[in-house]
């Protein structure tokens, strides 16, 4: 049990360590810490399930123990900015005012060419209409176009949209959501007008609907119900 | 704020946990081994009613903490260990004083290997 749980915090720190070292391009989408946690939690919690000869508390102690030193690491990154960049690193700019920062790559072991992917699943065929990109720490790309490359918004271009606020699910799969329905104000009667009005005789032929705070519809009905 | 403190303690109970099992398996090993000697010491003097005793009471007293050790020791040692106890209940009924030593010692040599993978010290950590 005591070696378990030192083994646990030794192997802890020696993974986030190590991830650390390795960069960001080995997280896929997770903060080292996170990375750490998930690939241990569920290794740990498997042993004793797989072998009934092992205690679970073998199986325990490792998992609180991660979970405390998780909470504890978390809450101390949050707090602390420079401790936040010792466990999770800091992101790279790895293209800045539209140059290529080439020790930048180097530093992330990233080659031109997976910065080009990165910049495709980013929709950006042309580097140069990258201002800015960032590789994040949980290994991310955050791609800033010129302003000139970047999506005009209705404000630019003068035009009014409207917020359509969010969409609430008033029929799912054939339940009718009454908290739904109460909380946009809607009552049932209403919402059999609706259904009617398109066709259907019981919510239980709708597959979804759903109600924004303008009224808005949008409206599924089941296959073969049509 | 509460989830720090929380998991602050957290650490603090199963690091406390650990070394009250380290040593609780520790004294159970020399508690046990102890009780083998003594039927041991009794079968070398062909006492062998006082060896038949002293087992008995030594493995009355394993059982009763039988559960403990399956909660917190890995259940083949546990096996190991009873099947150890047998075997030398087993010479010391056939009055074999020569495999009483021997088995004498393979119990007190798998305690201490017990105690020692349960202790936290650099080798049973690495």
């Amino acid at each position: 049990m005591g070696v378990s749980f030192v083994r646990t915090v030794i192997v802890f720190f020696l993974l986030i360590g190590s991830i650390r070292i390795m960069g960001k391009r080995q997280l896929g989408e997770l903060e080292p810490l996170e990375l750490v946690v998930a690939v241990l939690i569920s290794n740990l919690a498997s042993q004793p399930l797989q072998d009934t000869g092992t205690p679970l508390i073998y199986g325990i102690v490792p998992v609180l123990t991660l979970l405390a030193c998780q909470l504890l690491i978390s809450a101390l990154s949050v707090r602390s900015p420079d401790f936040r960049r010792v466990v999770s690193g800091k992101p790279s700019i790895l293209i800045d005012n539209g140059v290529i920062v080439q020790s930048e790559m180097k530093k992330c072991r990233l080659s031109v060419d997976e910065l080009y992917v990165e910049l495709r699943i980013n929709g950006v065929t042309d580097i140069s209409q990258v201002r800015h990109a960032i590789l994040e720490t949980d290994g991310t790309l955050s791609v800033l176009p010129y302003a000139k490359f970047s999506p005009a918004t209705p404000e630019e271009l003068n035009i009014s949209a409207p917020d359509g606020g969010l969409p609430v699910s008033v029929i799912n799969e054939g339940r009718v959501m009454r908290e739904n329905l109460d909380l946009l104000g809607k009552t049932e009667k209403w919402l059999m007008g609706e259904i009617r009005k398109r066709g259907a005789s019981s919510p239980k032929e709708v597959y979804t609907m759903t109600v924004d705070s303008q009224g808005r519809i949008y409206y599924a009905m089941k296959e073969g119900k049509r | 704020m509460k989830k720090e403190i929380f998991a602050a303690l957290l650490l603090a109970l199963l690091l406390s946990l650990s070394v009250v099992n380290t040593h609780v398996i520790d004294s159970l090993c020399n508690q046990l081994s102890q009780g083998v000697a003594s039927a041991g010491q009794a079968a070398q003097r062909g006492d062998w009613e006082g060896s038949v005793q002293a087992l008995r009471e030594t493995m009355s007293w394993w059982e009763e903490r039988e559960t403990y050790a399956r909660i917190v020791l890995r259940h083949t040692d546990i096996e190991t260990l009873t099947d150890d106890f047998y075997e030398l209940a087993e010479h010391i009924y056939t009055r074999d004083a020569g495999a009483v030593k021997s088995a004498v010692e393979l119990v007190t040599e798998h305690l201490r290997g017990i105690a020692q993978m349960e202790a936290i010290n650099l080798g049973s950590i690495f």
